[in-house]
C-alpha cells in the first residue's frame, strides 16, 4: 500500500515506536 | 477504499509505528490469540510494552477514519500520562473533524485531559459544558450528565 510503511510484527512495531517518541498501531485485516 | 487516501496514509506514517497483521494468515495465529483478536477490522494503539491503549472495530470512511485516528492516539498519549499532549490531540479533533462520529468523545476527554493537567474544576466542567451545548444528543454528554444536576 503506497504511503505507509508497515511492520508486520508487533514487537517490532513496539521498539520502534518508543525509538521514535510515537506510538505503534496495529491493524489486524481480513483480506477481502 | 482508506488507506490509499494521502491524508490517512500521511496520518498513519507521521504519526505512528505501524503494524499490519493478516489474520487468515495461519502464521499469525499465535498473534491473534495473544491479542485475543476476533472481529475485522480491528486497529489498536499500544504502549511500548503491546499493553492495548485504545481500540476500535469496523470500517471508517477517510474523514471519520482520520478523526478516529487524532482521537486514539490522543487516548494513547493521556494513558500514558502526557495530559497536555492528549488536551492538544483532543482539540485538533474539534479543530479539523467537529462533525466526526467521535467527536462528542474528543470533546469529553479533552476536559478530562485539561483537569489532569491542571486540576482545575473549571477546565473540567468548562469542556463538558461545551460539550452539552455542541452535541446534546450524544450518549458522551449522557455520560456528564450527573455534573447538569
Amino acid at each position: 500500500m503506497p504511503g505507509i510503511s508497515w511492520l508486520h510484527d508487533p514487537d517490532e512495531a513496539c521498539r520502534q515506536a518508543q525509538a521514535e517518541g510515537k506510538l505503534a498501531l496495529v491493524d489486524f485485516f481480513s483480506p477481502v | 477504499m482508506t488507506y490509499p487516501q494521502a491524508a490517512v496514509a500521511d496520518a498513519i506514517g507521521g504519526r505512528f509505528v505501524a503494524c499490519q497483521i493478516n489474520t487468515q494468515d495461519e502464521a499469525n495465529a499465535e498473534l491473534v490469540h495473544r491479542f485475543r483478536q476476533t472481529w475485522t477490522p480491528d486497529l489498536r494503539v499500544v504502549d511500548t510494552e503491546g499493553v492495548e491503549l485504545y481500540r476500535w472495530n469496523g470500517y471508517l470512511p477517510p474523514y471519520e477514519f482520520l478523526a478516529q485516528l487524532l482521537v486514539a492516539e490522543a487516548h494513547g498519549w493521556l494513558r500514558l500520562g502526557d495530559n497536555q499532549r492528549a488536551a492538544s490531540g483532543f482539540a485538533d479533533v474539534l479543530d479539523l473533524h467537529p462533525t466526526a462520529a467521535c467527536a462528542p468523545e474528543a470533546q469529553y476527554f479533552l476536559g478530562v485531559a485539561r483537569y489532569k493537567d491542571s486540576h482545575e474544576g473549571r477546565d473540567l466542567i468548562g469542556a463538558w459544558h461545551q460539550l452539552r451545548g455542541r452535541y446534546p444528543e450524544s450518549t458522551w454528554r449522557v455520560r456528564q450528565s450527573f455534573s447538569e444536576q
